[in-house]
C-alpha cells in the first residue's frame, strides 16, 4: 500500500467522481419524489402495466417485480438496469485508467521508475477503486434516503446499508473484472469496451433468460440475475449466494490482476 | 561499494517475433560516465527499460549494483534517477503536485530539488499540459535529480532543451559525477557524449558493436592528415602510400589522406620528402559513430 498513490488516483479521478456522483443524486432524488404519486395511484399502474407485454417487462428488469413497493419502483426505474450501467461505467473508467490506460499514456513508466514494487501500485489503485466505488454507492444510498425524508417516503435505513452493502461488492465484481483487462492490456479504450461489451451481453443473456425458458439457463451465468435490490429494500435480506458470487468474483479478478501486472511488459 | 553498477550478461529482449535487443553485454563501473549510442530503433531504450524491470528480459541477465534485477526492484530502483527518452507526466496536475507525488513515492521531498529547479529556471506552478516539450523535459530531470541518486540513468536528457539549458545539465551531470554519481547516458548529441562520457557503447541492430573508452575509440578512427610538400611530388609517390585508407591529391604539391589504422607508419611514409606544412585532424566520435552506420540504417526496429 501506498498513500502517495492511493491518494493521488483520487485526486486524478475527483471531477468524475463528483460528475457521478451529480448524476446519482440528481436520479435518485427524482425517483424517490416520484413515488408517493405512483403510490396513490396503484390502479393506474396495473392498467400501465398490462400495456407492456412480458418481454418489453424483461428488457428494463421489472419482470415480476411489483411496483407499489418502495425495492421494486426503485428496481424497474432506478437500480434494477439504469443504475448498474451508470455505476458500471464509471468502475470501468476508473479500471481502465489505473493500469492499462497508465501504461497507455506513459504515467506508469514514471511511477514505475520509482521505488515502488508493480504488487504495490496494483494492490493500492485496486483499494483506491474501492474507495471510489464505495463513495458512489455511498451516494446512492444517501440521494435515496434523504430525499425519502424530505418527501414522507418511508426509506428503511437499515435497507439502505444492506443496499450499500451488497452494492459495493456488485460494483467492485464488475470493477476487479474490468481491473483484471486493464492489468492485461495496453490501453484504456480497449478495457472499457471489453468491459463493457462483456456487462452488455450479460444483460442481453439475462434478458433473454427471463422471456424464455429455452434460454432460462442463460441467466444463472449474469450478474444481474443476482442482483435484486427490491427484496434488498422491501425484505431487508440478500441471499448468501449473491454475497458468494459477487464476493468471489471481486476477489478472483483482483487476483488474476495482480498476478499479470506482475509478469507483463510495461511498454 | 558495488564493483559494477549496471551489468548485462548477454541480455536479450524479443517483442514476438520482433528484435529489440540480443545478446547484450557490457558493464558500467561506479562513478563512469558511460554512453549508450545507437540511432533510433537500435535498442538503447529497450536495454534502459530491461534495467528498470519494466520490460522482462527473453533472456540473460542484468544487474544493478551487482544485484539481478528481478520484476519487483524498489529497493534498486531508490538508488536510481531516470529520464525516459519520450517524457510522459499527468498532464493534468502541475509541476508541483508531479513533484510531490514523486517525494510520495521516494519517502520525503528531494533535497536537492529547490537548487535543480532554480537552475534550470523550471516554475513548478504551471499544469504541465500548459509546459512547452523543454520545460516538461525541465520536470523530467528535477524528478531524476532531486533525490540525488547514486546512478542517473538518462534517455536523451536534453532533448526539447535550449543549448544554454543543455549546459546547465552537463554541468549539473559533471557535478554529480564528481561526488561519486554514475551516468548512463543515452544521447544523440555525440559532441557532448564525447565531452562527458569517459566510456561509450555502440549499439547496433540490438546488438553492442563497439564497446571502449572513448580515447581509444577516437585513436582508432580515422584521422585525416593534409599534407601541403615543399615540393612537387609524382603520382606514384601518393599511389605507394601505406595505411591510407583514401587519398586526394590537392594540386601537384598537396594531398588529404584518411587513415584507419596506426598512423605512425603512414607518417613516416609521408613524410619520406619533404613537407611544408602538415596537420592531423582526428576524427569526432559522430564521425567514428556514422562509421558504424550508413545514413540509410537510422531508423526502424525496437526503439
Amino acid at each position: 500500500m501506498s498513500w502517495s498513490i492511493f491518494r493521488s488516483m483520487l485526486q486524478l479521478r475527483r471531477t468524475s467522481l463528483l460528475w457521478y456522483s451529480f448524476g446519482l443524486a440528481l436520479y435518485g432524488w427524482f425517483i424517490v419524489a416520484f413515488f408517493p404519486l405512483i403510490e396513490d395511484n396503484l390502479q393506474y399502474m396495473e392498467i400501465f402495466e398490462t400495456v407492456f407485454t412480458d418481454e418489453m417487462m424483461a428488457i428494463f428488469g421489472a419482470a415480476g417485480l411489483n411496483f407499489g413497493t418502495l425495492g421494486g419502483f426503485l428496481t424497474v426505474e432506478y437500480l434494477g438496469l439504469i443504475w448498474v450501467f451508470i455505476v458500471a461505467a464509471a468502475v470501468i473508467t476508473f479500471a481502465a485508467g489505473a493500469l492499462g490506460g497508465a501504461v497507455e499514456d506513459g504515467t506508469m513508466e514514471l511511477t514505475l521508475a520509482q521505488p515502488v514494487s508493480r504488487t504495490q501500485v496494483a494492490l493500492t489503485r485496486y483499494l483506491a477503486l474501492a474507495a471510489y466505488s464505495g463513495a458512489l454507492n455511498l451516494v446512492t444510498v444517501a440521494t435515496i434516503y434523504l430525499p425519502g425524508l424530505l418527501h414522507g417516503v418511508d426509506v428503511p435505513l437499515d435497507g439502505m446499508a444492506l443496499l450499500f452493502a451488497i452494492g459495493w461488492v456488485l460494483t467492485m465484481a464488475i470493477g476487479g473484472f474490468a481491473y483484471a483487462v486493464s492489468a492485461l492490456s495496453s490501453g484504456g479504450g480497449r478495457t472499457i469496451a471489453v468491459s463493457l461489451g462483456v456487462l452488455a451481453a450479460m444483460w442481453l443473456a439475462d434478458v433473454l433468460g427471463n422471456i424464455s425458458e429455452r434460454f432460462e439457463w442463460l441467466s444463472e451465468f449474469t450478474l444481474f440475475n443476482y442482483w435484486k435490490p427490491d427484496i434488498v429494500i422491501d425484505d431487508l435480506t440478500v441471499a448468501g449466494e449473491t454475497w458468494a458470487i459477487f464476493g468471489i468474483a471481486a476477489v478472483i479478478f483482483f487476483v488474476v490482476a495482480i498476478w499479470a501486472f506482475r509478469r507483463r511488459d510495461v511498454v | 561499494m558495488s564493483a559494477t553498477v549496471i551489468r548485462c550478461d548477454k541480455l536479450t529482449k524479443y517483442y514476438g517475433k520482433s528484435r529489440g535487443i540480443e545478446d547484450l553485454t557490457f558493464e558500467v563501473r561506479p562513478g563512469q560516465v558511460y554512453g549508450f549510442l545507437g540511432p533510433n530503433g537500435a535498442g538503447k531504450t529497450t536495454t534502459i527499460r530491461c534495467l528498470l524491470s519494466m520490460l522482462r528480459p527473453t533472456s540473460g541477465r542484468a544487474f544493478l549494483f551487482d544485484e539481478e534485477v528481478g520484476v519487483d526492484g524498489r529497493e534498486l530502483r531508490r538508488r536510481i534517477g531516470y529520464v525516459p527518452g519520450d517524457v510522459k507526466l499527468f498532464e493534468k496536475q502541475t509541476g508541483r503536485w508531479t513533484l510531490d507525488y514523486i517525494a510520495g513515492l521516494r519517502g520525503g521531498p528531494g533535497p536537492a530539488e529547490a537548487e535543480i529547479c532554480e537552475r534550470l529556471e523550471f516554475d513548478p506552478s504551471r499544469r504541465v499540459k500548459e509546459l512547452s516539450k523543454g520545460n516538461k523535459q525541465k520536470l523530467a530531470l528535477v524528478i531524476a535529480l532531486m533525490h540525488e541518486p547514486e546512478l542517473l540513468m538518462l534517455d536523451e536528457p536534453t532533448s526539447g532543451l535550449d543549448p544554454l539549458n543543455q549546459q546547465v545539465v552537463f554541468d549539473i551531470l559533471e557535478e554529480r559525477v564528481a561526488e561519486g554519481a554514475t551516468v548512463f547516458l543515452s544521447s544523440h548529441i555525440l559532441p557532448e557524449v564525447e565531452r562527458v562520457c569517459e566510456r561509450v557503447a555502440i549499439i547496433r541492430d540490438g546488438r553492442v558493436v563497439a564497446e571502449e573508452s572513448v580515447d581509444d575509440l577516437l585513436s582508432k578512427a580515422i584521422r585525416t592528415v593534409h599534407v601541403t610538400y615543399a615540393e612537387p611530388v609524382p603520382d606514384i609517390f601518393v599511389d605507394g602510400l601505406r595505411g591510407v585508407s583514401s587519398v586526394e591529391r590537392l594540386g601537384d604539391n598537396g594531398l588529404r589522406a584518411t587513415v584507419s589504422e596506426e598512423i605512425g607508419d603512414t607518417l613516416l611514409g609521408i613524410l619520406a620528402r619533404p613537407v611544408a606544412d602538415i596537420t592531423v585532424e582526428h576524427a569526432s566520435l559522430e564521425e567514428v559513430f556514422l562509421q558504424y552506420y550508413g545514413h540509410g540504417e537510422r531508423e526502424g526496429g525496437a526503439s
